[in-house]
């Protein structure tokens, strides 16, 4: 009994957590973080080898000067999209059953999920303006981000794809991590009550909001509403969940 | 920490809902267990024991009633890392690790896990640390779960079926592997299994669970000297309180009663019990 007293319930503040439980969510060699670029790789390399062939690529946009392909940063943007379960279903159960606590688990993943897809963005659009640089609006360009009248100018890449990224793919990046976890809470149930739910609120309020009246104060409460009553209920759902 | 109880359950529940079907998986445990004690956690197939062991591991959130382990609520298990170990079936999420990644992350998450005595329980039981725990043998899954669950040198460390799929020499390694730590580091154990008699020697008291419910929560010692199985005449044994039926074999009877009822001069032979032939019968005595 005297040793037992040696061991004294062990606590640890919760965010001396966070690099331990981002190890256990990220996986060996972060690749639940980092296999959307090895994806974009091969999709710019398939791209690449299309529209330098004889016939352009069908996806691919073709003009006086060169020739664009977007496929690779739409394909980005869906692996990002499809991390987010990935991140959710191996990643935050495997750190709770370490021990971790949950809502540091929760925060951690959270965190991931939208800031990957912010990350993700900023390595395609670094990539699309490299290549700018390096080539001009001539040659062959696989990391092009919009086929628009923007496409050629830098500043119309930044401003343009900064604003798709922050607003537009929030919904989408919520709604997948509330089917994430409602996966996680009810299975395949879960996953489908979750997805119609946010996946119509959420939808509609964006397109008639933000499309319609721009950035409005009204506008940005109901983003910000959107945003923490989704984390709310997924952390409602994900608290719950069995290991 | 040695003057509060390990685990203190009080009203403890867990239902399992579907459509049209409500599973009472644990229905209102009361139980106090003491610290630094081995508890055998007994019971047939569907008796409850996996879930008790997942709720007071944290994960199975769905129960109600109050449960503490180290007075830290249940709840809060999360933010005292270390303080609850479970070794059962599967790892959540832990398809793409090795055994020497899941050690690495034990040892970031938990403050007590002692890496190398991880890797000699593994050396002894002939796992390579770098084998990925799905690929092993079903005996050597629950053994690498075992030495795990061992070097986390957690407070409260739970056994789920430990003996699952292991050979002998190896189920005697594990028990021997378990006095060792015991004598080393004390802690309480909760171990269930359904090889009783080979376990029994370890425990010094047992819950004996039955459809959810907790039937007899006793010192083994003292339970085994309360019952024991008596032969005589059928007509004699007719008069006792049993626990159970009456066995008849020839002209002969046997039957399980409780030793204070064997009235002195008993006409007939007396046997202790073991541990696994009472557990059997003790659901039956909370019926009766």
């Amino acid at each position: 009994m005297s040793a037992v007293l040696e061991l004294p319930v062990p606590t640890r503040s919760r965010w001396s957590q966070v690099p331990a439980v981002l190890a256990a969510v990220a996986g060996p060699l972060a690749w639940r973080l980092l296999w959307p670029l090895a994806v974009w790789l091969v999709a710019a390399g398939v791209a690449w080898v299309s529209l330098a062939g004889r016939n352009p690529y069908d996806g691919g946009h073709v003009d006086t000067f060169g020739r664009w392909s977007t496929l690779p940063s739409g394909i980005l943007l869906l692996a990002g999209f499809a991390a987010i379960p990935v991140l959710w279903v191996w990643g935050a159960r495997y750190a709770a059953g370490l021990g971790h606590d949950r809502g540091v688990v929760f925060a951690v993943t959270t965190a991931a999920s939208v800031l990957l897809q912010a990350a993700l963005h900023v390595v395609s659009l670094a990539a699309g303006l490299l290549e700018l640089r390096a080539l001009g609006t001539g040659g062959i360009h696989v990391f092009a981000l919009e086929t628009s009248n923007i496409m050629g100018t830098h500043d119309g890449l930044w401003n343009g794809s900064w604003v798709f990224a922050l607003w537009y793919l929030t919904p989408v990046i919520l709604t997948v991590l509330l089917t994430s976890v409602g996966f996680l809470r009810w299975g395949p149930l879960g996953l489908l009550l979750v997805l119609a739910i946010p996946a119509v609120l959420i939808g509609a309020a964006f397109v008639t909001v933000l499309v319609d009246t721009g950035f409005t104060w009204f506008g940005v409460l109901l983003y910000l509403g959107v945003l923490a009553g989704s984390i709310a209920g997924a952390w409602a759902m994900f608290r719950c969940v069995a290991l | 920490m040695a003057d509060s109880p390990a685990i203190a359950l009080t009203g403890l529940s867990v239902t399992y809902r579907s459509p049209g079907r409500d599973v009472a998986a644990l229905a209102d445990l009361h139980a106090i267990i003491p610290a630094a004690s081995i508890v055998g956690l007994v019971g047939r197939n569907g008796a409850g024991k996996t879930t008790l062991l997942r709720v007071l591991a944290g994960r199975e959130p769905r129960f109600t009633g109050d449960a503490h382990v180290h007075r830290v609520p249940l709840a809060d298990l999360g933010r005292t890392p270390g303080l609850v170990h479970l070794a059962g079936a599967g790892w959540p999420g832990a398809g793409d690790r090795t055994l020497a990644s899941l050690i690495a992350g034990l040892g970031r998450a938990r403050p007590h896990f002692d890496r190398t005595r991880a890797l000699a329980l593994l050396e002894g039981f002939g796992i390579h640390p770098s084998a990925h725990p799905r690929r092993l043998s079903a005996g050597k899954q629950t053994a690498a779960q075992a030495s795990l669950a061992l070097a986390s040198r957690a407070p409260l460390t739970l056994l789920d079926e430990p003996q699952t799929g292991l050979d002998a020499p190896s189920r005697d390694l594990l028990t021997r592997a378990i006095i060792e730590e015991q004598a080393l580091r004390p802690r309480t154990w909760v171990i269930s299994t359904h090889l009783i008699d080979e376990t029994a020697p370890l425990f010094e008291r047992v819950l004996v669970l039955d459809a959810g419910r907790l039937v007899t929560d006793a010192d083994v010692d003292e339970l085994l000297t309360r019952w024991v199985r008596v032969e005589a005449d059928p007509a004699v044994l007719e008069a006792l309180p049993r626990l159970g039926e009456l066995e008849r074999l020839g002209g002969r009877g046997s039957a399980i009663v409780a030793a204070s009822d064997v009235p002195a001069g008993f006409a007939g032979r007396t046997h202790p019990l073991t541990l696994q032939a009472l557990a059997g019968v003790l659901p039956l005595a909370s019926k009766e």
